[in-house]
């Protein structure tokens, strides 16, 4: 393929990616809006549509059509860029995601390497949009998803070198195949743990929501959003959500492998099962404090993750033989 | 263009301008669609209703600095570990014993850390 047609290709994938991020989105928000009213002993949305089911849609809507303000003194090429660096790397990493055996956009060779380092990109732009809304919630809420964003970054990032040791490869196909017999997850469960863990830091879930502790910080960084880039922080929040939860079946669970049933949709079963994990924990857990956060992040996960490592090297010389 | 990597990338170019252009066009398809009336109070950052009381352009807290200069660190090392973990699986032991010390020269550097103070929040 020439270069002009592997770019349109490429391009192509990307509206596409753009187009399933925000279908999960309108179905994740809702999804959660339902667990958590049944946790809560509430329905949930209920009007729009049967059962609610068009709530999420009915709010998109609305959301294109609103207001677009912005404070007075607010940087103003930041505030734009803030919400977009924040949502496109998270949309970004869907290109390494291996839906089904044959189902994935780009099978790079260092696709685990991209899967952790592009979505590390949002980190800033948290930052940017907290820092250029001009309001003392924003700044406090910026500052702290990016210090949290990258003490869990470590842990989560250790914890997947284990399973790069394993597999042998940082391709995404390789990984997978190398767990055609044994996921990973037997291999190293406290691996598996401590990616879990890590990732509802990443992104920002409970208990790990310090970013944007109602109680305290307003919403935190996107306190001064509105209308649509308010909606692109939505967009990221699930977006991530979902990727992290594919890795962890990539990493841990086989991604598609699984008997009788196509791989397109064992991978799918796996995902959303943990995306429920996360918004189970959600809305069971309260939240912890930012010192305690950081705290849990150095002192607790590092050495883990640490000792993992060592863990993961025995079991890939007792498997090699 | 036969070469695997730089297609990747030029894929992944392609990929990255879409993602990204893709919300902009919408933003600016919606600004003729959208109302749009700013008045004063309006564009007053939120603080409860009430009159900002601080600037938010000042300095903060020291621990994130030091937290940024951990991370720097530990996130460096992470990336060597990368360089030499695909190929791990098929040195043997004394391949893996070297990676071990690398490991244990890594959890001593967190010692260190730990006992200077700098994982503390305060």
């Amino acid at each position: 393929m020439s270069g002009a047609a592997t770019f349109a290709w490429g391009a192509l994938w990307g509206a596409v990616s753009l187009t399933i991020v925000g279908a999960l989105t309108t179905v994740l928000v809702l999804v959660e809006r339902k667990i958590s009213g049944r946790i809560q002993m509430r329905v949930g949305p209920m009007h729009t549509g049967p059962h609610g089911l068009l709530q999420t849609v009915a709010d998109i809507v609305k959301l294109l059509f609103k207001e677009d303000v912005r404070p007075a003194r607010a940087d103003a090429m930041a505030f734009r860029l803030g919400p977009l660096l924040t949502a496109v790397p998270a949309v970004l990493s869907f290109a390494v995601i291996p839906f089904g055996a044959p189902l994935i956009m780009r099978d790079l060779n260092v696709g685990v390497l991209y899967f952790l380092a592009v979505p590390g990109v949002t980190a800033v732009g948290l930052l940017l949009a907290g820092w250029a809304s001009y309001d003392n919630y924003s700044f406090l809420g910026g500052l702290r998803s990016s210090a949290q964003f990258i003490s869990y970054e470590i842990p989560r990032t250790l914890a997947v070198v284990g399973v790069v040791m394993l597999a042998g490869s940082l391709r995404v196909s390789a990984v997978l195949e190398a767990q055609r017999t044994v996921p990973f997850l037997v291999l190293e469960p406290l691996g598996f743990v401590l990616y879990l863990v890590t990732t509802l830091a990443e992104v920002n879930r409970t208990p790990f929501d310090i970013p944007e502790a109602e109680s305290e910080l307003v919403a935190g960084y996107h306190t001064e959003y509105s209308g649509f880039r308010w909606a692109l922080f939505f967009l990221a929040e699930y977006g991530a959500l979902f990727a992290a939860s594919a890795f962890a079946t990539v990493l841990f669970l086989g991604g598609g492998n699984g008997p009788l049933l196509p791989a397109f949709v064992w991978f799918l079963v796996k995902t959303l099962a943990i995306v429920f994990l996360t918004m189970w924990i959600r809305w069971t857990l309260p939240r912890f404090r930012s010192d305690q956060l950081m705290r849990l992040a150095w002192k607790v996960f590092l050495p883990l993750s640490l000792v993992n490592l060592v863990l993961a090297g025995l079991a890939m010389q007792v498997v090699a033989g | 263009m036969n070469d695997p990597y730089q297609s990747d990338v030029v894929f992944l170019l392609g990929f990255a301008l879409a993602v990204f252009a893709l919300p902009v066009f919408t933003i600016l398809v919606f600004r003729w669609l959208r109302p749009s009336r700013p008045e004063r109070l309006k564009r007053e950052p939120y603080e409860s209703g009430m009159p900002q009381a601080s600037v938010p352009r000042r300095p903060f807290h020291m621990a994130y600095y030091n937290f940024a200069l951990v991370f720097i660190v530990f996130e460096v090392e992470t990336l060597l570990l990368f360089a030499i973990a695909p190929v791990l699986r098929d040195q043997g032991w004394a391949a893996l014993a070297e990676v071990g010390i690398f490991v244990v020269l890594v959890a001593l550097g967190l010692f260190y850390a730990w006992r200077k103070g700098a994982l503390v929040w305060r």
